[in-house]
């Protein structure tokens, strides 16, 4: 009679020290995933797919350089609600060290990506 | 179902932190390998590239822009581009040190500090000041690294002739963006047409470039001074417009 309680403490032991076994492996195996999730994680910042959707997504907002006087919001000042960039100049401005004066409103050169643009600026 | 919690916040599901693995065919994976380790090799190099960019306007219409280009690169850390389209006629220097762009129309150029090495410095170029050399995935030291970061799927589409050449035709996707590749069969194989659709805009805009004249780089094209930029006569320096600058006084005020 002592000797199957014994046998069955023995067994339920080895049970127990299986599940505790298998629980750590399972842990062991989480911080593995999450490693391998941060790591994808930080993939995504500069992978090349993200760089040229970034690209495309530039392409999409933005005019590349007509020349043509076309007026938009400048592109990287959301915050900047009345300034507004310049492919080209209207005549009649005048080169005032640097910024141009165009009938009292004020511009600045700029190199947007290879393109030049005038950017309106406050004097 | 077995789930472990690691403290307030954060409970995972062992059984659903399933890790997705690309599908990506063993061909079309080697060869894109191919090319990406010839263009590694190539320490200096030149091909022209012409290509057109779709354009979405507010009412979701596309616009197709052209451009061409000439580029050079001397590995590791020079780069020097010409860059034409309707309108504009532009010429990018990267000597190691500094990036200059010069809008030869206009006669004004930007110069900035640079990282050293190409790989650095192209991704800081396209981050501060959107720049982008045509094709500039594929000049990256290891090309096929960053091509394949995101990708989820990758096949070998088929055999195609560009340009006069044979190809071999790979098609990739990814998250954001769809790519193919055509890759030149043979002892050369250098890329031929690189096309991107961004899915997640509306109307998909699409990118497509095609090269040429790929030439490993000899001859003073590729002397360390080609690579310095020289401002011409009666240029005028400018700024560069920097993503998240508001073009306000205070940052682009002339003293």
């Amino acid at each position: 009679m002592k000797k199957t309680t014994t046998n069955r403490i023995k067994k339920i032991s080895a049970l127990l020290a299986t599940f505790f076994l298998i629980l750590l492996f399972s842990e062991e195996m989480l911080v593995i995933a999450q490693g391998i999730r941060n790591q994808q994680a930080r993939m995504d910042v500069r992978g090349t797919s993200r760089r040229t959707a970034r690209r495309v997504d530039r392409r999409h907002d933005y005019m590349e350089g007509n020349n043509t006087g076309y007026v938009e919001p400048a592109p990287a000042a959301a915050a900047a609600a009345t300034a507004a960039v310049l492919y080209s100049l209207p005549g009649n401005c005048a080169d005032e060290n640097g910024l141009y004066n165009c009938n009292g409103i004020y511009y600045e050169a700029q190199m947007e990506g290879t393109t030049v643009v005038y950017v309106q600026v406050q004097r | 179902m077995l789930s472990v919690s690691y403290g307030k916040t954060e409970t995972l599901n062992l059984f659903s932190a399933k890790i997705q693995t690309p599908k990506i065919d063993k061909q079309a994976d080697k060869i894109l390998k191919q090319m990406s380790d010839h263009l590694t090799a190539m320490q200096q190099f030149s091909y022209k590239s012409q290509g057109s960019y779709e354009v979405v306007d507010k009412d979701k219409k596309k616009e197709q822009l052209t451009y061409s280009s000439e580029v050079f690169v001397k590995r590791p850390n020079k780069l020097r581009v010409n860059a034409k389209n309707n309108n504009r006629d532009a010429a990018v220097y990267y000597d190691g040190k500094q990036f200059t762009v010069l809008g030869k129309n206009a006669n004004m150029y930007a110069v900035a500090e640079a990282p050293p090495t190409l790989d650095a410095a192209l991704d800081s170029a396209r981050d501060r000041f959107q720049m982008d050399p045509p094709g500039a995935d594929l000049i990256y030291s290891n090309p096929y690294k960053g091509l394949m970061e995101e990708a989820t799927q990758g096949q070998l589409v088929g055999e195609e002739v560009i340009n006069g050449k044979a190809s071999n035709h790979l098609a990739f996707k990814s998250k954001e963006v769809d790519w193919d590749i055509w890759i030149q069969k043979g002892s050369s194989p250098v890329p031929l047409r690189y096309k991107i659709i961004s899915k997640n805009i509306p109307a998909r805009p699409e990118f497509i470039v095609n090269f040429t004249d790929w030439k490993q780089g000899t001859g003073p094209d590729f002397a360390d001074q080609q690579f310095v930029f020289s401002p011409p006569a009666n240029s005028k320096k400018i700024p560069f417009m920097r993503l998240g600058d508001a073009p306000t006084a205070s940052n682009t005020k002339k003293k």
